[in-house]
């Protein structure tokens, strides 16, 4: 197996919960779809549809007002049955109720792959744009500029996390284009990133991607380490990190495949695998479907319990899609916790053996290999940042995260530059988050100083 | 539970907006989650948290201070009787000093949390448990025969100047329990210095200097042994004189990871450092007093141990809590051996360092900053 780099990270959390995916597969084709807007950050839709229309797969549902060339489409043929809006009147899904006629707009004329410029022109009108990111920030890529790197994660680190081999195994064809098609994106290279303990992965990578396609301009690097080295923010801070006027795009592997599907077999195709995992799911395990996949239904299947909490996502990054939810666009995992919090007696006196902490405070430090069941509770009241070694145990990247925090909300925009604030998004601080005994809501923080900085 | 939730529930309502009582809100909110975690869940960002919070951290800081705390009672008892010349039982000895001690505490508690509430109903806040701690801390560093009166007000001095006009917990840059000894320092220095406060009920003028105090008067050969000054069965502040019990609170803080090693390493480093540099100077007693054994001398451990370590007022970045703790071993054996009018020099040397530490983390800060450039660079031209 060919590695270029191996890279140990020493810092991270690893957060031991019960309800890891089985390795079972199982087709789940729901009724409706939907294509949520808060998905894509920064993003205003301007509507393409309305209520009513019929739609094939590949029809725009809308756009960016930002940029109109990036265009948001049907994953299945069907009608627009409702376009939801929340807060503010912003669009929070268009749904669309899926038929059998499976009808596609897209034609063979259109795919066409000579150039980067076709390329990018192709992906933008067949509607799979969206599924390249861009850091900093964590937006859409602009297609207008080129990064100077591209990433593919192919595992990922976070709690419950599925396999990516497994949900990849069948796709090595896909992928594999996928990969091709993206590197001509970039002057520099692609780079694909594994974990060191892995080994059906790397021979799966091996003989499917990397013996098949040119590969002057691809990187294969291996990390170790706990959660976040699956983060695509941390590998691209130890491989290429990012300064100010710098971009580096990457994209997640499913994506890639279908990517890779749209010039391999000129059709679109949005099929995705998810795994359904946490606690309160009676058989956590994975399931074929589709983007933007209705939830209700695996919801009734699967969970009893009566106030779940259902995000899409992972649970220290996803969003809280609620039993009505639809698959987020960039998610490979559904967790369900509960949402019913108990109150405890004498709580902060307890010896606390059934309760995860990375501090030693509680007594369950000495079960090292114990599995937690944890529910959606706060563990406390927000105060004041007053603790200021815990963030560093989590934080791999060679920051100070707790200046770097501060410099957020204070707004201080050149502080924030120094301190490396190109290099990071929300999901960065996400374990920083988790771990706070003052309970703040640093990816808010986060999140708030980005927008300043893009203002 | 649900019983005790339904009592909560029920007084919670006199305390509701446009009830009369709704002006004591945060002292019902402060007992409610006293005795029955939030019911808080979370919202936005991650959805599971970490179970440790503030309340935990500091009830962990408790227990740590407990053995030094309970040996300290038992101290201020087996001076007074070993004062008159009385042979009573430990039992009776502990009686006598909870008799001295436990006043000064509920005291420190009513005046300190009196405060801390009226804050918190002005700035519409939580009652943070950061007082709880420093209401230990503060009766803990105080001789046993001090006017309650001082405590209380020394200690609505410290949590209004030193805490609240900033902006309440975690917003202060000076520890407060210093402060409030510094205030009964300077504002009445007869009931906290000279040799005749620091064993309790003294009528007559019998010396009971501390062992510092011999040393700042150069009468090395009058200190008491190495043993009695390691068990604590010596005069001082209630809480500073056993070592054997200030470690093991050490132990506990580091292995719950609550306490800093980085900071209580660095301070012991630091006063060796100094002590060593004034013994090869040499010249007098006191400068020839060895520097190991400078570290069970007066508040130097305690200090290292309780009050370096607050998270809020040392230094923030890692490498700056290495300086901020050398600094603080450095001018408290300074202060301590070089001006003998301030012979307890941990107290100052602290709130100095206290003062500087922003600076510190400032320039670490910077020079962070700086070398994270060069490091770029270098990963850069690493072409792979």
């Amino acid at each position: 197996m060919r590695v270029d780099r191996f890279i140990k990270i020493t810092k991270g959390l690893d957060i031991r919960l019960k309800g890891s995916p089985q390795p079972i597969r199982t087709a789940y084709t729901p009724q409706k779809v939907a294509i949520t807007p808060p998905d894509f950050k920064w993003i205003t839709p301007q509507l393409m549809v309305e209520a009513g229309t019929a739609v094939r797969v590949g029809d725009s549902l809308f756009v960016a007002k930002e940029n109109p060339k990036i265009n948001f489409v049907a994953p299945v043929s069907g009608t627009v049955t409702e376009i939801v809006r929340g807060e503010k009147r912003r669009i929070t899904a268009v749904i669309i109720e899926k038929d059998h006629k499976n009808s596609s707009s897209i034609s063979t004329e259109m795919i066409k792959e000579e150039s980067s410029e076709e390329i990018i022109d192709t992906m933008l009108t067949a509607g799979v744009w969206p599924m390249i990111r861009q850091r900093p920030f964590g937006t859409i890529a602009n297609p207008d500029q080129r990064p100077k790197a591209i990433y593919i994660s192919c595992f990922d680190t976070a709690p419950l996390a599925p396999d990516l081999h497994y949900i990849l195994q069948d796709k090595g064809a896909q992928f594999a284009r996928g990969v091709k098609i993206l590197s001509q994106l970039t002057k520099g290279n692609l780079y694909l990133t594994i974990p060191a303990d892995h080994k059906p992965l790397a021979d799966w990578l091996q003989k499917e991607v990397l013996e098949k396609i040119d590969t002057t301009h691809i990187r294969v690097i291996s990390f170790k380490g706990r959660h976040p080295a699956g983060n695509v923010g941390t590998q691209i801070h130890f491989v290429t990190p990012i300064q100010k006027g710098e971009l580096v795009w990457y994209v997640d592997p499913q994506h890639t495949a279908s990517i890779g599907h749209l010039f391999l077999h000129k059709q679109l195709d949005f099929s995705r695998t998810v795994a359904l995992t946490g606690s309160e799911v009676k058989n956590p395990q994975y399931y074929d479907t589709i983007i933007g996949a209705a939830l209700s239904d695996l919801i009734k299947e699967q969970v009893d319990i009566e106030l779940p909490r259902v995000v899409s996502g992972n649970l220290l990054t996803g969003r809280n899609v609620g039993k009505d939810g639809f698959i987020g666009f960039y998610d490979h995992q559904i967790s369900v916790i509960s949402d019913d919090v108990q109150r405890e007696f004498l709580g902060w006196m307890t010896p606390g053996l059934n309760k995860f902490s990375i501090s030693r405070t509680f007594l369950s430090f000495l079960m090292p290999k114990k599995e937690y069941v944890m529910d959606t509770r706060l563990h406390g009241g927000q105060r004041a940042l007053m603790f200021s070694d815990v963030y560093s145990k989590v934080f791999p990247f060679r920051l100070l995260p707790d200046q770097l925090l501060k410099a957020c909300i204070i707004k201080d925009l050149d502080l924030m530059e120094a301190l490396g604030i190109y290099e990071v998004v929300e999901e960065d601080f996400a374990l920083c988050e988790f771990v706070c005994p003052s309970k703040t809501n640093c990816q808010q923080i986060v999140h708030d100083a980005l927008w300043e900085l893009v203002k | 539970m649900k019983k005790l939730e339904k009592i909560s529930e029920k007084v919670g309502k006199w305390f509701q907006k446009g009830k009369p009582l709704h002006p004591l809100y945060p002292f019902y909110d402060a007992m409610d989650t006293f005795f029955l975690t939030p019911k808080t869940r979370t919202k936005t960002g991650t959805h599971i948290r970490d179970a440790v919070d503030m309340k935990r951290g500091m009830i962990t800081v408790m227990i740590a201070l407990l053995p030094a705390l309970l040996f300290g009672i038992w101290n201020v008892g087996y001076q007074h009787f070993l004062f008159t010349g009385e042979t009573v039982s430990y039992l009776r000895m502990f009686g006598y000093g909870l008799i001295k001690v436990l006043p000064i505490i509920i005291v420190t508690y009513v005046s300190g949390l009196t405060v801390e509430i009226i804050f918190a109903k002005i700035r519409n806040h939580q009652v943070a448990e950061g007082f709880f701690v420093t209401g230990l801390l503060i009766p803990m560093i105080l001789p046993p025969d001090i006017p309650l009166w001082i405590v209380a007000l020394a200690t609505a001095f410290s949590v209004l100047f030193c805490k609240e006009v900033f902006g309440g917990n975690g917003y202060n840059f000076l520890n407060p329990a210093l402060v409030a000894r510094a205030f009964i320092f300077f504002s009445y220095p007869k009931v906290i210095t000279g040799d005749f406060v620091w064993i309790a009920g003294q009528t007559d003028a019998f010396s009971g200097a501390t062992p510092l105090a011999h040393l700042a008067l150069g009468e090395v050969s009058q200190l008491p042994g190495m043993m009695e000054m390691m068990v604590g069965t010596i005069p001082g502040s209630i809480g500073e004189t056993s070592k054997i019990a200030i470690l093991l609170g050490a132990v506990f803080l580091v292995i719950t990871g609550v306490g800093s090693l980085r900071i209580m390493l660095s301070v012991v480093v630091g006063g060796l450092a100094m002590g060593g540099l004034l013994n090869w100077i040499g010249g007098s007693p006191i400068f020839d007093y060895p520097a190991w054994q400078h570290l069970f001398l007066g508040g130097f451990l305690f200090g290292a141990v309780f009050m370096a370590t607050d998270p809020v007022s040392a230094a923030h970045t890692p490498v700056g809590k290495v300086v901020y703790g050398f600094l603080i071993g450095v001018m408290a054996i300074l202060i301590r051996v070089v001006n003998k009018g301030y012979p307890e020099g941990m107290m100052l040397a602290i709130l100095l360092m206290n003062i500087f530490a922003p600076l510190i983390d400032y320039i670490v800060v910077q020079i962070h900053i700086r070398n994270r450039k060069k490091e770029i660079i270098k990963i850069n031209n690493l072409k792979i």
